[in-house]
């Protein structure tokens, strides 16, 4: 039985926009880090 | 090989090199000037926020061998290998309640040696250390052979040479800064790390018709699309554990719960495996295109640099060679850092020198800095074994802590006996099966008898510890 091709397409298409979220949403932390003085 | 080892030219190759030194060395210096007292300069003075906190959980776990082996297992194990090294994200995930309880019981801690004493005992303690550090050396010599053959692979640097620039880059600002300088330049690593995967797999995305991969994978490897693979869906336990063993037990991960502040540890952890959770997926299937863009794969730890370089040209492999840079530094910061306090606290000021004064302990370190990112060089110099082999071999040893660890923080009944028995059948049966059965048996089987073995010995041998002996001054001063 094989992976089919619509799942592997759509599980990487899934992670390549959750790491493009993750990158938002690490700059926003630190800004209310910032905003909230408590970065270190 | 050679016609690949030269995509970008050796000066492009050194201009990078040169520009992120410098920006590491600057960046680790400047945050580093915090570091005036000794919990400043190992634990970045016990406050670090969420935002740093989550970004240099994620960075540190995005080791180069995320990036190098990700792809590997893709091409090797097909799609269980990505979405078995996906289930490392499982280790993060896990220890966020773990941290929640290390940072309560320990509020002064300040090492997993600290722990194992406390609460199991020198014999425990020492056992502990010697897989503990034998580990993090294993980890930080397969990150700097891997920064070597990266730079010789892309760039055509020489591997002695660029092996020898990263080592020295990282032990420069590490010796700065301490966990200041570490934790600072995780974050500016993970954008730069995250950004950089998007980048590439979106375009190779786009540019390789996936119908086109999936149908030549149909035809020519059917076996990396099979969904009853045993050896994948067996890699993919084996990863999950060893990826619990290698948080659980390394004092990477405990030095960042004591650097956090108490509210942001365990959501710094929960965060974190979420974000990295993703990233082998993306980085790793690159590699199942390979045999449809017709390359030519000598060595597999190289496929997902070869395929964004071919596929990208000059800029994928710029963009590759700074990913790679960044979560080779992200990694090897932290395990010279974690690694030195290991040493400093557990061996010399707890054996050697008790009486250590503070400017003492912080000399020590700096030199213990030093000498681990020497002796890494020594032994990195004669390029051995592929990665894989070098770093799932630590696989049953660190997966035999997992449970001494985990039932010694939430039981009161775990003992000594118990977690010494655990680590020793868990590393003997584990690497048994790694040498006779294969590297993907090796943490599954470790953990499983360790696991065995610690709960038997709870039960034959209840013990009755108090937490409040696991802060150690507390505990000092009431005595």
């Amino acid at each position: 039985m094989q992976f089919p091709e619509l799942f592997v397409e759509i599980m990487i298409m899934v992670s390549l926009g959750l790491i493009s979220v993750s990158v938002i949403v690490l700059i926003v932390l630190l800004i209310v880090d910032f905003v909230k003085q408590r970065v270190w | 090989m050679e016609h690949q080892s030269y995509i970008i030219s050796p000066e492009h190759g050194w201009i990078i090199i040169a520009g992120l030194s410098v920006l590491w060395i600057g960046l680790g210096y400047y945050w580093g000037r915090r570091a005036k007292s000794m919990d400043g300069y190992m634990l970045a003075g016990r406050r670090v926020g969420l935002a740093l906190g989550t970004a240099t959980v994620m960075a540190t776990w995005v080791t180069s061998n995320t990036t190098m082996l990700a792809p590997q297992f893709a091409l090797e194990l097909g799609i269980w290998g990505m979405i078995a090294y996906s289930t490392a994200a499982l280790g993060l995930l896990l220890f966020a309640p773990l941290a929640a309880r290390i940072r309560r019981l320990m509020p002064r801690g300040y090492t997993s040696g600290d722990f194992i004493r406390l609460r199991y005992g020198k014999p425990a303690w020492v056992l502990f250390l010697l897989i503990s550090i034998f580990y993090g050396f294993i980890w930080l010599i397969s990150m700097g052979m891997a920064g070597g053959i990266l730079m010789n692979a892309i760039a055509g640097i020489p591997y002695e040479i660029g092996m020898s620039v990263i080592l020295f880059v990282c032990v420069a600002y590490t010796l700065f800064g301490g966990l200041y300088a570490v934790i600072g330049t995780d974050y500016v690593q993970s954008v730069l790390i995250l950004i950089g995967i998007v980048i590439i797999g979106v375009a190779v995305f786009q540019l390789v018709d996936f119908g086109t991969v999936y149908a030549d994978l149909s035809t020519d490897k059917p076996m990396l699309l099979n969904a009853l693979l045993p050896a994948s869906i067996m890699a993919v336990f084996n990863n999950l554990l060893f990826g619990v063993g290698e948080v659980f037990h390394s004092n990477v991960w405990w030095s960042r719960v004591f650097a956090m502040s108490q509210k942001a540890g365990r959501r710094a952890y929960l965060i974190g495996g979420l974000i990295w959770l993703p990233v082998p997926v993306a980085a790793g299937f690159i590699a199942l295109s390979s045999g449809s863009i017709g390359i030519n794969i000598t060595r597999p730890d190289m496929v997902g640099p070869l395929v964004a370089a071919n596929v990208l040209g000059q800029a994928g492999a710029i963009v590759v060679f700074m990913v790679f840079f960044c979560s080779l530094a992200s990694s090897l910061d932290s395990l010279l850092a974690s690694t030195s306090d290991l040493i400093t606290q557990d061996i010399y000021k707890k054996m050697i020198k008790p009486q250590a004064s503070e400017a003492q302990l912080r000399k020590a370190s700096s030199r213990i800095v030093l000498g681990l990112g020497f002796v890494a060089w020594i032994v990195c110099l004669p390029r051995i074994g592929t990665l894989a082999d070098v770093l799932f071999f630590a696989g049953p040893l660190v997966a035999s802590t997992i449970w001494p660890i985990a039932t010694g923080l939430f039981w009161r009944k775990a003992n000594a006996r118990g977690a010494i028995a655990g680590m020793i059948a868990g590393s003997v049966t584990g690497l048994v099966f790694y040498f006779v059965v294969g590297w993907y048996s090796a943490s599954l089987i470790g953990a499983a008898t360790s696991m065995i073995v610690v709960v038997l010995f709870t039960y034959l041998f209840p013990g009755t510890f108090e937490w409040h002996k696991l802060d150690e001054k507390t505990a000092a001063s009431n005595a």
